[in-house]
Formats: structure tokens, sequence, C-alpha cells
């Protein structure tokens, strides 16, 4: 168990080494910071000073070693917005954001599950075509488009909630619910289409033939297994539920990752900009891994070795 | 037990497709973007930059205000928002299909090579496949815009980024279980060259799940250029695009509901309809997938 996952992790390794040579060598080509770092008034020695300061100086070989010598130890490099290590501005933010992405899985789910079941055991019912409905808008509605509707209806028009920004949890309802209509969306057509091939199953016609109650074959027998492609999904999908989240947060100013990186973006801070990107990907392998292992606890047959 | 109700399907695969109601809604309303987006010039009354300062943020037509001048009410600095909305289709859906097509040349190409090649490259192929689509494709986009550069040759290259891994394990695929086709070997036997393979009898036999892929592709493209526009990074002003649109029309959410609403309902329209053709397309190019 310790070895599979100590393996995995090892396999990351490649993959963000890539991530940031690819990010360094953009980096590299899109100019000298110092042009904008530095007033325009700065000196020629101010320059070469501020070049040898941070190791601008050195060939680009160099600048990448010293740069995945230092991510190992922890170190992404300096912020020069808020002059402070990237690494720790990132991690405080990422809370918030884990925050808006854990609220819309949860409220996602709490709708999609009981309606893609539903969707799937009575197929022409009110519930299904409520359900088809819903799986088609929500691939269609721009996450964005959506949270701009929602602000206008029930923050501009209605009042009920405020616009933006962050406070007490009634800051957090507009955000959280935006982003989780993407997830029900997606989980939605998921459940219905993994429940309709649990329910052809024989051990479900079994089931029934020994005279168990409908509900009981449901949600015991088939509900069960019809878990694993939905898991599957969730990490697939994680990449994806982040980058909705990223522009959610941008709506709604809410004080995450995707608001930091589009105020990195716009400060050109691009140290802050790597170590985003750096995060985000460990923190999608971790979560890959994860995924993985919870295979073990559903279904049995197929735990690690 | 479940009766699968018994059905006459039309044969030809047009009247299939037609035969499906969502499909021939979906087809119905590309067709009519797609004829707004060429005669763009013609049926906008404005130019999409023709700014009158004196009719700023007029509202809508049918709301109090309003006047025919300006249908759908007009924006900040007094443009047409329903010209902005007719040209911002040409945008959106030539910024959407180019990248759709450099997407799709480069996935099927990259998948051919790798499935016919095997070994090392394929080895390459697929990892980088893995890479990019355990990576947030979103969080990538940002970055790559904001560090190459803000011009529409880097968004088309940026966003076709987005949709390279699908066309590429597609192919593949398709290519590994048809190498050993009996069809390919006589091929090979009468002395066909590789090249020749691959593009005679390989890749016309990836043409049905490589357009249904395109549709679903198209789709997200749209709403991926949307978005960096949105966040200011795609299209960049004074051009049209609705993803612009509603990034401008954002900061008068409290004065201006129209500048926000109009644009994201065309998002919303075209992105459906794209969809309802790729769900048609599946179902008639692969019978075996039953619509339900």
């Amino acid at each position: 168990m310790i070895g599979y996952i100590a393996r995995r992790l090892g396999q990351a390794i490649p993959t963000l080494l890539v991530v940031l040579l690819v990010g360094k060598a953009l980096l590299h080509v899109s100019g000298d910071p110092t042009d904008i770092l530095l007033p325009p008034e700065a000196t020629a020695e101010q320059r070469v000073a501020f070049r040898r300061q941070h190791g601008l100086d050195r060939p680009f070989a160099i600048q990448y070693a010293r740069y995945v010598l230092g991510a190992f130890s922890g170190d992404l490099g300096q912020s020069l917005s808020f002059n402070e290590p990237a690494l720790q501005i990132v991690i405080g933010h990422l809370p918030a954001t884990l925050k808006l992405t854990a609220a819309a899985i949860a409220i996602g789910m709490a709708v999609a599950l009981p309606v893609g079941m539903a969707a799937a055991v009575k197929r022409r019912s009110l519930m299904n075509s409520l359900g088809s409905i819903v799986v088609l808008l929500g691939q269609a509605v721009p996450t964005f488009w959506l949270g701009m509707m929602l602000i206008l209806l029930f923050a501009v028009r209605l009042g009920w909630l405020p616009a933006s920004g962050r406070g007490g949890p009634q800051h957090f309802v507009l955000p959280s619910v935006c982003l989780s209509f993407w997830v029900a969306s997606l989980f939605m057509r998921l459940t219905r289409s993994s429940m309709l091939e649990v329910l052809s199953q024989d051990y479900v016609r079994t089931a029934r033939a020994k005279g168990l109650l409908e509900w009981a074959v449901v949600t015991r027998h088939a509900f069960r297994n019809a878990l694993l492609p939905l898991v599957t999904v969730v990490g697939l999908q994680f990449g994806a539920l982040l980058g909705g989240a990223l522009v959610t947060e941008f709506v709604f100013a809410w004080p995450g990752i995707g608001s930091l990186l589009m105020a990195a973006v716009e400060t050109r801070d691009y140290a802050l900009v790597l170590a985003i990107i750096m995060v985000v990907a460990s923190g999608i392998i971790v979560i890959n891994l994860l995924v993985d292992l919870l295979y073990g606890w559903i279904d049995p047959r197929i735990r690690v070795a | 037990m479940q009766r699968v109700p018994f059905r006459a399907q039309p044969r030809g695969r047009l009247l299939r497709f037609l035969h499906r109601t969502p499909a021939t809604i979906g087809a119905l309303v590309m067709i009519v973007f797609v004829t707004v987006a060429a005669g763009a010039d013609r049926l906008a009354p404005y130019h999409y930059d023709a700014q009158l300062l004196s009719d700023r943020l007029k509202p809508p037509a049918w709301t109090p205000g309003g006047s025919w001048a300006h249908p759908l009410g007009s924006d900040q600095l007094g443009r047409d928002i329903l010209s902005r909305i007719l040209y911002g289709a040409r945008v959106s859906l030539a910024v959407g299909l180019l990248s759709v097509t450099v997407g799709c040349a480069a996935g099927t190409t990259l998948g051919l090579v790798a499935g016919y090649a095997g070994g090392a490259i394929d080895a390459v192929v697929s990892r980088a496949a893995d890479a990019q689509l355990s990576f947030p494709y979103l969080l990538l986009a940002v970055a790559l815009m904001a560090l190459g550069g803000r011009g529409l040759f880097n968004l088309i290259l940026v966003l076709s980024l987005g949709s390279w891994v699908v066309y590429a394990r597609t192919v593949r695929a398709a290519v590994m279980s048809l190498k050993t086709a009996e069809f390919i070997e006589a091929a090979r036997a009468v002395g066909a060259p590789t090249w020749r393979i691959m593009i005679r009898h390989i890749l016309p036999n990836t043409m049905a799940p490589l357009t249904v892929i395109s549709s679903f592709q198209f789709a997200q493209m749209l709403l991926s250029e949307a978005s960096l526009s949105f966040l200011g990074l795609g299209v960049q002003p004074p051009a049209p695009s609705w993803g612009e649109m509603l990034g401008s029309g954002r900061s008068y959410l409290t004065s201006a509901w129209w500048l926000a609403t109009l644009p994201g309902l065309s998002i919303a329209l075209v992105v459906l309809g794209a969809n309802l053709v790729g769900d048609g397309l599946r179902d008639v190019f692969d019978p075996r997938v039953v619509a339900d």
C-alpha cells in the first residue's frame, strides 16, 4: 500500500517538472520582468543589481535548475507584488477555494443523486424530464453568466443576499449555488446512466425475485454498484471544477485561488502565477491518488496490492 | 424486464438524424446562428464599434425608456447591443471553428502516429495527454494567455490545446484496433507505404467518432473562449465577442441588466444547439447506444 502510494507520487514528478519547464520557458520569452518591476527612472546600476539579486542574469538552464531545487524545499520564489514568499500567499488563499468547491460538490450531489436515481428508476416520469433539462442547461449555460444572473436576481432585484465579497454565511450562498449547478448537471447525467446500467444486471433481477422491496433493491443493491463510475468522474472532473471555481470566484469577488490568479495576471506577478500552477497541479495529483484509493473501499475486488 | 418498443427507423443517416426532435432543434439553432454570423454586416443596424455617446446605456425597446433605435439597448459607449451580438456571433463561431480545426488536426495526427508507431512515441504522446487531462484547463489557459500574450493567434492556439487530447485518444484507440485488421494487412502486403495506409485506410474509419467529438468540442471551445474573453484574456476590445461583452457588462450589473443578460443567452443557445447536434450525431453513427 505505502509502496503503491510512493510509486504513484514518483510518477507525478516528471509531470510537475514539465509543467514547470513550460511555465518558466514562457516566462523567459515573455520578456524581462525588470522593466515591469522597477520604476522607469531606475538607473542602469539599479537594474543590474536587481537582475543579480533575483538571479535573472544567469542562463535559463541555471534559473530553471535553481527553481526546481527550490521547489523541492518548498520555495516557489518571491511574489513581487505582495513581497512575500509566493507559496505562502497561495496557501493562504487555498481554504476559500476549497470551501467553495466542497460546498458546490455537496449541494450538487445532494440534488443530483436522488434526481438521477429517480430518473433511472422511472424513465417516463416528470423527474426524468426535469433531470434531462437540468443536464442540458448545466452543460450549456456558462458558469460566470449564471453567477451574474444570480446576482441580478437575488442581490439586485430581491436584495436577499450580498452580491460579492466574503463575510458571514450569507456571502457563501450565491457562489456555491452557482458552482453547484454545473456539478449537479454532471452528476445527474452520470448517476442516471450508471443506474440504468446497473439496474439491468442479473443480481438486481435476483434481488427483486427474492421479494425485496423496490427501494431496498435500488438503494442497497443497485446504487452502491453505480457509485464506482461516479467516483472516477469526481477525480477526472476535479480540474474542470477548479476551472469553474476560477470564474465563479472572479464573478463574486471570492478571495480564493481564482481571484488570486487573476490579480497575479493583472499585476504581472509571474512568480505567483507559477506558484499557483504548481500548487494546483500537485493538489490534482494527490486528489487522483485519493480517488484511486477510494475505489478499493467502494469495490474491494479492485483493492490495490 | 424492460421492453424496448419497436419503432421503425428511417433509412439514411440524414433522415435518422432528423427523426430526432432535439437533434433537429439543435441543427436549426446552429443554422440560424451561422446565417447570422455570415450576414452580420447586412443584418446589423449599426457597425459593432459605432459609438453614439448621446445614446449611452439605453434599455431594450420593450422596457420603459427604450426605443426601437436600439432594439436590445445600448452599452456604456452607446454601441448597439443587437449589432454587437450579431457581429459577436461571427467572432465567437469563427474562433470556435478555427480552434476545433487546429485541435482536431493536431490531435488526429498525434493519435495516428502514436497508435501506428507505438513504442516511445506512443508513450510520450499518451503521457502528455494524461498530464494535460489531469490539469484544470482553464487555469492553464489563463496562465498561458497571460504569459504568452493576448492575441487572436495565441487564443486559438491555447484553445486548441484544450481539445487535441480527446482527438488523439480516440484516434489512437481506433488505430490500435484497426492495425491488425485484415484489410490493413492486405494493404501492407501489396506494398502500400505507411503514410498511405494511415491516411487512405485508417483515417476514413475514424471519421464517425471524429464528427461526433467535433460538435461537442465546438461547444466546449465556445464556452472556453467566452470564459477567457470574460476574464479579459480572450478576444480583445473593440472586437465584439459574447464573453467580452459579458465581461464589460459586469460593472453595470446593478444599473444596466441588459448588458450582461443578452450575450450570455446567445452563448447558452449556441452551446445547447451544438450539444444537441452532437447527441443526435452520436445516436445516428453509433446505433448501439440506445437513445434514452
